[in-house]
């Protein structure tokens, strides 16, 4: 997939719209209110797929540099939420194609979340434990299964809206769904009813 | 169909993916249905343990650096289109500077004639050429060319009177 991107932009919110006309114009403000809408999003996408907040600030930060890249090429079918989405997700298998993906989260992310260190209260610390659970639970999942598990449960994005992110088949987005949470009710079991 | 195949049917129902046709089959279903049921549950259970887990937060320094993205990439991308524009520019000057130099390194027609001429100012033909090209002597040496026969026939009355061919 390249950037370049053909991002499609469907108008659909009228503020991201607005948004894009006035970045186009070069209106630095209207970018920080890009990044303040969708940044959080994204860096929470980048870390599920990355486990790792160093790389996945650093993954966030080259898809706002691509994003303004390519947004002159940016048409409008899609939601632009659905096109940063699609800019991460290739800049995530980018990173995965040149590095080595840590399959478990370093004991320094910890501080990354509330009651990581040490001080926080038992509600916390349960959180804690539950985030460190999943984030394994997610490194045992094959990359493509893992991708649109996160898309769908994370990021509550439809399948037409993974599809088009993937640039796969709608039939294939559900079947990788299907096998994914067929994995997870085995690693998970200790959280499931 | 059998439970089974109802179960694959699970994941998309659950995400509302399911055509409503589909979707209204299988929800009838479930109604006889406890395995699926149980199935269900448990997709839900996943979803919201997932959910729950929300990896992640963003650090207030990387917010800033993301923010601050806009101004190094605008000039990155005017720079990338003055260097474009530059290169336009030089191609098009190299290739008219071409194809001047080929025009002005030829000379016209109107030159080498011009030429011809300044060759029989400084050896005109001898007289006995000349005296014989006014006479109509097919037989006399002479430049094929009509504009340096003329030029021929005027040195040759002009130098007649001198008597002696030149070099």
């Amino acid at each position: 997939m390249s950037l370049a991107t053909d991002a499609l932009y469907d108008g659909g919110s009228d503020g991201d719209a607005e948004l894009v006309r006035r970045i186009r114009r070069g209106d630095e403000v209207a970018f920080c209110g890009l990044v303040d809408r969708h940044g959080r999003r994204l860096y929470t996408l980048a870390y599920a797929l990355l486990g790792n907040s160093a790389d996945a600030e650093d993954v966030v930060q080259e898809t706002f540099i691509g994003a303004l890249a390519g947004l002159g090429g940016f048409r409008g079918q899609a939601s632009l939420k659905t096109w940063l989405t699609r800019i991460l997700v290739n800049r995530v298998s980018k990173l995965r194609r040149y590095r080595k993906v840590r399959r478990a989260m370093a004991i320094e992310d910890m501080d990354d979340m509330p009651g990581g260190g040490g001080s926080a209260g038992a509600a916390q610390a349960d959180r804690a434990d539950i985030r460190m659970d999943v984030a394994a639970v997610l490194r045992r999942l094959p990359a493509h299964q893992r991708t649109v598990i996160i898309l769908r449960e994370m990021q509550q994005m439809s399948y037409e809206e993974i599809s088009t992110v993937l640039g796969v088949p709608r039939g294939t987005v559900e079947s990788r769904l299907f096998r994914a949470r067929r994995r997870l009710k085995s690693l998970l079991k200790d959280y499931l009813p | 169909m059998t439970s089974c195949e109802y179960q694959r049917q699970l994941s998309a129902y659950y995400d509302g993916e399911l055509p409503d046709e589909q979707a209204a089959e299988l929800q009838r279903h479930l109604r006889q249905c406890e395995s699926c049921r149980r199935e269900l549950r448990r997709l839900e259970a996943i979803s919201a343990v997932l959910v729950s887990a929300a990896l992640g937060r963003p650090s207030r320094e990387a917010v800033e650096r993301w923010r601050g993205a806009f101004r190094p990439a605008r000039a990155r991308a005017i720079l990338r289109l003055a260097r474009a524009v530059t290169a336009a520019a030089a191609a098009i000057l190299l290739v008219c500077s071409v194809a001047l130099w080929q025009r002005w390194s030829r000379p016209p027609e109107s030159f080498r004639q011009a030429a011809a001429w300044e060759k029989l100012a400084a050896s005109p033909p001898s007289g006995q050429v000349a005296a014989a090209i006014l006479a109509g002597d097919d037989s006399a040496e002479a430049d094929e060319s009509p504009d340096v026969q003329l030029a021929q026939s005027i040195l040759g009355s002009l130098g007649g009177a001198e008597g002696s061919g030149n070099d």
